[in-house]
């Protein structure tokens, strides 16, 4: 009993965040839940890893050859939303407050890494511009150093086109206190003010 | 034990779910690894202070041969965004800070290391001309490392020599030099200007009136040496060709 006890601990901190302490309390959960629950963990794991897929035109994940937000007629086709991950979807989703399409990069310029532009899906993302019917592609990567210059560099790919590329807002985060914020974010905050 | 001292971010790793094993080449400990609890979430405590080249002061808490430290403070001092924001400018830094983390050991390099690349970063945000700032930082760098190419005499016998041997990072002259060894001839005004560079301070680079091409040949001859006896082949190398070639922007 303990090798199989001490097996699921060990599978469980290769998760991020899952230290030894949480791995061995989950470990027992598991063993106390009913053996229905447990075993659809399981199951959605491996379905997960044997049916997920990238979609072929934004990169999300899906089971299909389109992902839903692709394949859905109430999206709206002409504006692209550019993230740098899957995981960046979802967090957008909950937001509420887009309904056009996504694309994502699978990760973001890194000179010192080694990671070029030919690593990412930035060719692809011309692509669907080439083709057209796009009218903006807002550019979500993240708020950090390699995140402008993937942003940067894809406003340059994408100067020829007619179409308008836009940054999402920099700024505060809802909740917290200015005196907290450093001095760049506090001077992108200001840089970005609009009129009340 | 609690550590302070100042550090200029050079690299970050994600680590974990929002963690991140940050870089920094620091005023009294040279190159050291330390790990950050939670900076990319949004609202954390360390804001920007962990982008590159962020000038910080610094606390980090961990045993005197403590592997992976671990961040307790960054307050920046000088964020240096403006060198960030400009792509072309930041990949040709990033080639720089690149060869700082492949030729400083860890935990070595401290107050000189640490000044010339302050030194070098406040002169570019500056206005500095870039190409001969990190070209000048190069060279320093490799002189502090042990891996300066000797130009002037002959890396043997000490005479004046003009033939630089790459495989000998040296040059060398006619009565030492190997048989049928690759070689370039070093033209007086380089050796001059590389002598320059080394016994200069960065603030004296703006006053110098050097022809294009001779800069341009000097920053040919180290990145070759830099390429033989460093590291074959710098990943942030590859950028400023393909930015220039892509989105047609003019390099420095």
């Amino acid at each position: 009993m303990k090798g199989l006890i001490e097996n699921l601990i060990e599978a469980l901190t290769l998760l991020p965040g899952i230290g030894r302490k949480t791995a061995q309390r989950l470990a027992y959960f598991i063993l106390a839940m009913p053996h229905k629950e447990a075993a659809s963990i399981a199951r959605a794991i491996t379905d997960l890893k044997e049916k997920a897929r990238f979609c072929r035109r934004c990169f999300n994940i899906t089971e299909e050859e389109l992902c839903s937000i692709c394949r859905s007629p109430d999206r709206d086709q002409r504006s692209i939303c550019v993230v740098e991950e899957p995981s960046n979807i979802m967090v957008i989703e909950r937001s509420g407050s887009f309904r056009g399409t996504y694309h994502v990069l699978l990760g973001a310029l890194s000179p010192i890494d080694g990671v070029t532009p030919e690593r990412l899906k930035i060719r692809e993302l011309e692509a669907r511009i080439r083709a057209g019917g796009v009218e903006e592609v807002i550019i979500a990567t993240n708020p950090n150093t390699r995140g402008e210059m993937t942003a940067q560099y894809i406003k340059e790919i994408l100067a020829p086109y007619n179409v308008t590329v836009t940054r999402i807002a920099y700024g505060l985060p809802m909740g917290g206190d200015i005196e907290y914020a450093d001095e760049v974010t506090l001077s992108k905050a200001l840089e970005g003010r609009r009129t009340l | 034990m609690l550590h302070r001292t100042e550090g200029i971010v050079l690299h970050s790793s994600p680590y974990g779910e929002a963690d991140l094993i940050v870089t920094s080449l620091t005023r009294d400990f040279g190159l050291i690894r330390l790990f950050a609890k939670s900076p990319r979430k949004v609202g954390s405590r360390f804001g920007s202070s962990l982008e590159p080249l962020t000038h910080a002061r610094i606390a980090f808490f961990g045993k005197e041969q403590s592997r992976l430290p671990r961040l307790t403070q960054a307050d920046i001092l000088r964020p240096f965004q403006s060198l960030r924001e400009r792509i072309s400018l930041f990949l040709q830094i990033s080639e720089a800070v690149e060869l700082t983390l492949r030729v400083l050991p860890e935990r070595t390099g401290g107050g000189k290391a640490f000044g010339l690349l302050l030194s070098t970063l406040r002169q570019l945000e500056e206005g500095g001309p870039g190409e001969t700032y990190l070209l000048y930082y190069k060279i320093h760098l490799l002189r502090l490392s042990g891996f300066a190419p000797k130009l002037g005499r002959c890396g043997r016998c000490g005479r004046r020599a003009e033939r630089f041997f790459l495989r000998e990072g040296t040059v060398l002259c006619r009565r030492c030099e190997p048989e049928g060894l690759d070689h370039s001839p070093i033209e007086p005004r380089t050796e001059r200007i590389y002598s320059y560079f080394l016994r200069a301070r960065p603030s004296g680079i703006p006053r110098l009136k050097v022809p294009p091409e001779i800069i341009r040949g000097l920053a040919e001859l180290i990145n070759a040496h830099i390429n033989y006896t460093v590291v074959e082949r710098l990943n942030s190398r590859s950028f400023p060709q393909l930015v220039e070639k892509e989105a047609g922007k003019e390099a420095l």
